[in-house]
């Protein structure tokens, strides 16, 4: 992350004319219509919308997990959509960060090692992959918890693991898909301080949601219905708590 | 990922669920047991064989009638007698030592014991030929053999049979009624192909023309073989073919006569015994790699399993940046450890079980490096072989639909 919060020149992604469908013929499933939007880099945004309406498909083809029918997707740059299998893993192992909903940590690894996972298959091999890792987890909050497995961990702490999973390889872009959907209340504001805290150090943050008051920590709202963009509105983030800062 | 960190892994994993790996293993340990067995026993039986011909020397030669078993031609068979030994004597110089033998089955008594043998009448020269070696006692010398001594040297196994753990020197022996001195007893020869090489007596054949009755001996100067040695630096195979020709010149034998006669020496001896061990040899690698294809399918289905059960681990280490490449590889990593691991075992096991056969069998045990490395190989190669299929299910997946799956 560079220390100051800046908007680039190129936008960190950007989308023309994006459409996914699934199914073929009459089976067809039109799940995201042809977008176009572009993100900077270091904004916050928030993807809102119902079941349905396109947004989880959004995520997954910005995190390079699935791939468009048609349409162009720019990440820093770079056309995604004409990558070969093994730059797109090198895109999600150093370029993007992904946060799911469930968490999806390894259970029989340690905080530590579901943190330092990743580096597992980054090509540098001259890093300290302990020494990361740790430094991860620290930030996140975990820093006396590096040896618990996820089953010794609550929601909360599980989500903080795979969000320092998320950093490890120091991305430009972390997306989050329903980051707090298995959390409580409670839990839900911690991590969104968190992650709002790493957008300020300069990260671009792309959080999907269908709740208003977690969308409300981002400093942009894109809304979709059926497949398409209905609202793009740039609103006042709410500051991340005092709790949270001083932890 | 590095070759530890794959190892580590596939430990890991294979850990989790260590009965399921272990039965699956059985196949492949089985298999590679086999083949160390396998090659342990044809180096342990080659061994013996090659001990018992440096033993008796490759320039031998046994001249024998064949019988003919056509009863038509019966009238027309040929008979080797005493004559033909003292025309060898006469007109063949390369002939080092010449022993002349008859043999049959007898019973032989001490005490109570009883105990049914082959005897071997023959020349004390046949000592010679033959290179005898004693465990006890001596030979019968020349003049024994002139005075029809009753003198007898016992094989180990009729030793043991009528005396135990005693020594049987100057005891007598009953054969056919007749009391016979024990002066000497054969060094043990071991068993060829599960044949007793021990069980037998050897008398003065004069004593033998005197006292044994012989129903295959029609003539009393009927010999059954003529033992020859041939002269050190002497062509063996010119010899050899000195001898037939001069004992088929005796017996007026034309071309086409051939079968009537037959002077054979070791290396058909040798010929014989590689084909009965090349035969016991394709059994046995057979049977392991039947074994090994077993485990190998048995090792494919726990691997498609695995891939299987950890479809979201896949999904998600594709999404963190794992390449086709990295998925393939953990997984051909989990099922060569497997493959090797059982590899080991299957060695260990196998060495066991040579050092049982080659026991039983009274030969060395000899495990040969490339037999160690043979193992080893298979292992990787069954794993690799029988791990691919799924590693490659496993490198398939796109991460979503991986992600997806419950």
């Amino acid at each position: 992350m560079s220390g100051s919060h800046r908007v680039a020149e190129l936008p960190a992604i950007e989308c023309v004319e994006l459409a996914k469908t699934y199914g073929r013929g009459n089976e067809k499933v039109f799940a995201l219509r042809g977008v176009s939007f572009s993100i900077a880099s270091g904004e916050f945004v928030a993807i809102m919308g119902a079941s349905g309406s396109g947004k989880s498909t959004l995520a997954n083809l910005i995190g390079a997990l699935d791939t468009p029918t048609s349409g162009e997707l720019r990440i820093d740059d770079k056309p995604v959509s004409s990558m070969s299998c093994d730059e797109l893993a090198r895109l999600r192992n150093q370029c993007i960060g992904f946060v799911f909903q469930q968490f999806n940590l390894m259970a029989r690894m340690t905080a530590m090692e579901n943190v330092m996972l990743p580096l597992v298959y980054s090509s540098n091999s001259n890093i300290d992959a302990e020494a990361l890792a740790r430094m991860r987890l620290d930030q996140v909050g975990l820093g006396q918890r590096l040896n618990y497995r996820p089953n010794q961990m609550s929601g909360g702490q599980q989500q903080r693991v795979a969000i320092a999973r998320a950093l490890v390889n120091d991305p430009k872009i972390v997306i989050a898909d329903e980051p707090t959907g298995a959390l409580d209340t409670n839990n839900s504001h911690e991590i969104m301080s968190l992650l709002s805290n790493l957008n300020e150090k300069g990260l671009t943050l792309i959080v999907i949601t269908h709740e208003p008051d977690i969308a409300a920590y981002a400093d942009r709202l894109l809304r979709f219905r059926d497949g398409q963009i209905v609202e793009d509105i740039r609103q006042r983030r709410m500051r991340a708590s005092a709790k949270e800062r001083t932890t | 990922m590095t070759f530890q960190a794959l190892f580590r892994e596939a430990i890991t994993a294979l850990r989790l669920n260590l009965l399921r790996s272990a039965l699956t293993a059985i196949g492949v340990i089985i298999g590679v047991s086999g083949l160390v067995v396998m090659g342990s026993a044809t180096a342990g039986a080659n061994k013996l064989i090659e001990r018992q011909i440096a033993d008796l020397g490759t320039d031998v030669l046994i001249a024998r009638a064949v019988k003919v078993e056509n009863a038509l031609r019966r009238g027309a068979a040929v008979m080797l007698t005493d004559q033909d030994t003292n025309a060898i004597r006469e007109l063949l110089p390369n002939i080092q030592f010449l022993a002349r033998e008859i043999f049959s089955n007898v019973t032989v008594v001490v005490g109570n014991t009883s105990w049914i043998t082959q005897y071997w009448g023959v020349d004390a020269s046949y000592a010679d030929v033959f290179n005898v070696k004693l465990s006890e006692g001596r030979f019968f010398d020349d003049a024994e053999v002139r005075s029809n001594a009753k003198v007898v040297v016992l094989g180990a196994t009729v030793t043991r049979k009528l005396f135990g753990a005693l020594s049987p020197l100057d005891q007598t022996i009953r054969i056919g009624g007749v009391p016979v001195r024990v002066i000497g007893v054969r060094a043990k020869r071991g068993s060829i192909g599960g044949e007793d090489q021990d069980n037998f007596i050897i008398l003065p054949i004069t004593t033998a023309r005197a006292h044994l009755p012989n129903s295959e001996m029609s003539n009393p100067r009927q010999l059954s073989l003529i033992d020859a040695k041939v002269l050190p630096g002497a062509d063996r195979d010119k010899v050899k073919r000195d001898l037939l020709a001069l004992l088929r010149e005796r017996k007026h034998l034309q071309g086409s006569q051939e079968d009537k006669l037959d002077v054979s020496d070791l290396t058909q001896f040798i010929q014989m015994m590689n084909a009965t061990q090349s035969t016991l040899t394709w059994l046995l690698s057979a049977t392991a790699a039947i074994s090994l294809l077993v485990g190998g399918v048995g090792i494919m289905n726990i691997m498609l399993v695995s891939v299987t059960e950890r479809t979201q681990e896949i999904g998600l280490r594709i999404a963190i940046g794992a390449r086709k490449r990295d998925i393939l590889m953990q997984f051909l990593a989990e099922s060569v450890t497997l493959c090797v691991l059982a590899g080991v075992l299957g060695l260990v096991l196998g060495v066991a079980g040579s050092a049982v056969v080659a026991h039983a069998s009274e030969w060395p045990l000899i495990i040969r490096p490339s037999s160690v490395a043979v193992a080893f190989l298979v292992s990787v190669g069954v794993g690799v072989l029988f791990g691919y299929l799924p590693a490659q299910r496993a490198a398939a997946m796109t991460p979503i639909d991986a992600l997806r799956r419950e």
